[in-house]
């Protein structure tokens, strides 16, 4: 999707089956006696709007007869900084349950400004470190917050 | 439960003791910080600091939770305007042109003016709580479902206006918008739609988990693109606002506090709605509607200063009605019940000196806010020179604090990093964010009002039309709508000739 036209196009595609979907999903949708307004009535209208408005949205792309006007994405640097930023967030959260919040941000911290600013690896570790201390003890002992504690329950 | 110049005093002699004072000072700080946070707003706050406040008695108790409330609505601006990350759902129509006024070195002043514009709208509404409570109390009674579903119909056609030329877009972000709300559960009937079978959706999708995704996560991934030092790199020009930025919003704070107190007043309409309203009501005043989205200093003062004047309004209703306006206000009526206080038209003439002390500390809070914020300026404006490699990881973690902490569900976390790779691509495409913020605000308060509704009414729709107040919004909304397509087919239009004629 270099150009907007041809984004309009896939976004308008997407847009209206996504419309096409809730319509079909509010099919499944139980209703029950004597309401004043059916369960699946919103979901259905937000249904035919989606279909209408991705319709609308194609339909107007394919029109356009003006001059291409790029998206502009990233280059191949950036995609690759925001892929790491994408994995190392996906990777975050998925072991947060397990390792606990505060050695996560720790290594979370640490682990990206390190690759973001290419410090010394001990400045990015003390980082992590500051961070996972202020969560751990501002956050979790202070306020209370339900944040999983992970390997730190060994010591509690 | 009339106003007396007596019952006044005595309630500012009371919340001008040392000790009084002093949990002002800890709530106001305590709620700026809260407000500050992306996603742990005042209720949040107020739920957590709930047990420590047993200990205490009741005026300092409630002072300081009432401190915690308005202290969140200034704090909320200041990530909105320095990082594009709104710290509250009601400081979205802010981060539109606060963030903007940063970029352009002007991030000082636009926290400064947020600062003022929150405590003249404050001030001023206090006046309206102190004198008028009683009469504006039954205002309130007088919304019922059909009115409520008018204003948040008029709130929802808003989406017109800040789609500004992408209006199909702006439409499809509301109805998408519309879709993720629906999600869930059916508020009256308990039924579960959209789940595909997936247990985890029954719980619904939280709006503070969108707008979290949305702007905090969906502004980092544009911060990758490039290798950047810092977030911006615009000289600061100033740091306070100058006699000319208070000369161009002078008006917009009075106006933006007529519309927040209001709106305020009325219970389940929250700061969010009113500060998109009094955004868009800016935009059609302003003498450069151009400049909105672009850094306009009055798109700033405006949402502001709704939000505080809502915020003070929104007492008037628990303290006069024992009607709580919203879930944070339903926390203190919790924490009223707790001393066995029982908010309501008897209060005004049983605990006289609780009410007012209250009142009077709410003065007092506005003033310690604005001392406290002004100075601070400088420092929260030079948290855009902390380098982007050591801000963007502290932005994810504290905005993924802010998304746990809603519901300490793991879901709504990865909830918001989906809609920050939404957020991202709809920046690309040119889709704007506001309309699917505000659609996913107002879902649910819209479809109940909409089925309480068509219930008083057996399902006939004629009754938005002949109850005066609902009939009003209605129109308003129609008005908005016709209006927009008018001027987006006309625009249009304008652009098709250019093009032929070229």
């Amino acid at each position: 999707m270099r150009t907007l036209k041809s984004a309009d196009l896939a976004t308008g595609t997407i847009l209206g089956l996504l419309g096409l979907v809730t319509l079909l999903a509010s099919r499944g949708i139980k209703g029950m006696a004597g309401q004043s307004l059916d369960p699946r009535t919103l979901p259905s209208l937000v249904g035919w709007g989606l279909l209408a408005i991705g319709t609308g949205i194609v339909i107007l792309a394919v029109r356009y007869r003006g001059d291409p006007v790029p998206v502009r994405w990233p280059d191949r640097q950036g995609l690759r900084r925001i892929a790491v930023a994408f994995v190392s967030l996906v990777s975050y959260m998925g072991v947060m349950d397990s390792l606990g919040f505060p050695i996560t941000t720790t290594l979370f911290v640490a682990g990206l400004s390190w690759y973001l600013g290419r410090y010394r690896v001990w400045v990015s570790l003390l980082l992590g470190l500051a961070t996972g201390l202020l969560v751990h003890f501002v956050f979790i002992e202070f306020l209370g917050l339900g944040f999983p504690l992970g390997l730190l329950e060994l010591l509690y | 439960m009339l106003f007396s110049w007596e019952l006044l005093g005595q309630g500012f002699a009371n919340a001008l003791t040392p000790y009084n004072l002093l949990f002002a000072l800890i709530g106001s700080l305590i709620g700026t910080l809260v407000g500050v946070l992306p996603g742990i707003g005042p209720t949040s706050g107020i739920a957590i600091l709930l047990p420590l406040t047993t200990v205490l008695p009741p005026a300092p108790a409630i002072i300081m939770m009432a401190a915690i409330y308005y202290g969140a609505m200034y704090g909320g601006s200041t990530t909105a305007i320095v990082v594009n990350i709104p710290g509250e759902a009601a400081s979205v129509p802010t981060a539109l042109d606060g963030y903007e006024l940063a970029k352009q070195g002007r991030g000082g002043p636009a926290l400064g003016i947020a600062a003022i514009a929150s405590f003249v709208a404050g001030t001023i509404s206090l006046v309206g709580v102190t004198f008028f409570a009683p009469a504006l109390a039954s205002v309130a009674l007088a919304f019922g479902p059909p009115e409520y579903f008018a204003l948040m119909f008029m709130a929802l056609s808003l989406v017109v206006s800040l789609s500004e030329k992408a209006l199909l877009k702006g439409l499809a972000g509301m109805l998408a918008g519309l879709m993720f709300s629906l999600v869930g559960m059916d508020p009256i009937s308990g039924t579960t739609r959209l789940t595909f079978g997936f247990s985890e959706l029954i719980a619904g999708v939280n709006f503070i988990a969108v707008v979290i995704g949305l702007f905090a996560f969906g502004e980092i991934f544009v911060n990758l693109e490039t290798e950047i030092t810092h977030i911006y790199n615009t000289k600061i020009k100033n740091w306070l606002p100058t006699w000319q930025d208070i000369r161009d919003t002078w008006v917009t704070m009075i106006r933006s506090t007529c519309v927040g107190f209001f709106l305020g007043l009325l219970p389940g309409c929250g700061p969010a709605v009113s500060t998109f309203v009094a955004y868009d009501v800016e935009k059609r005043f302003s003498k450069h509607p151009e400049k909105f989205g672009h850094g306009a200093m009055e798109g700033v003062a405006g949402p502001e200063g709704a939000n505080n004047a809502g915020s003070s309004a929104q007492f008037i209703p628990l303290l006069a009605l024992g009607i709580p306006p919203g879930p944070t206000l339903a926390m203190l009526l919790g924490a009223l019940m707790m001393y066995g206080i029982q908010p309501g038209p008897r209060l005004w003439t049983e605990q006289p000196q609780l009410v007012w002390s209250v009142i009077a500390s709410m003065y007092i809070g506005n003033v310690m806010l604005l001392i406290l914020n002004l100075p601070l300026v400088g420092f929260w404006a030079r948290i855009a020179f902390i380098p982007f490699p050591i801000l963007g990881p502290l932005i994810v973690v504290f905005s993924l604090i802010g998304a746990y902490s809603v519901r300490f569900l793991m879901f709504d976390v990865w909830m918001s990093l989906l809609f920050g790779v939404i957020g991202y691509l709809m920046r690309k495409f040119g889709y704007p964010l506001a309309p699917v913020v505000l659609a996913t605000i107002l879902a649910q308060p819209l479809e109940i009002a909409l089925k309480q509704a068509l219930a008083i009414s057996a399902g006939s729709y004629t009754i938005f039309f002949n109850r005066p107040i609902a009939l009003g919004f209605m129109l308003l909304a129609f008005g908005v709508i016709l209006r927009g397509v008018w001027v987006q087919y006309r625009s249009r239009r304008l652009e098709f000739a250019e093009e032929e004629a070229d």
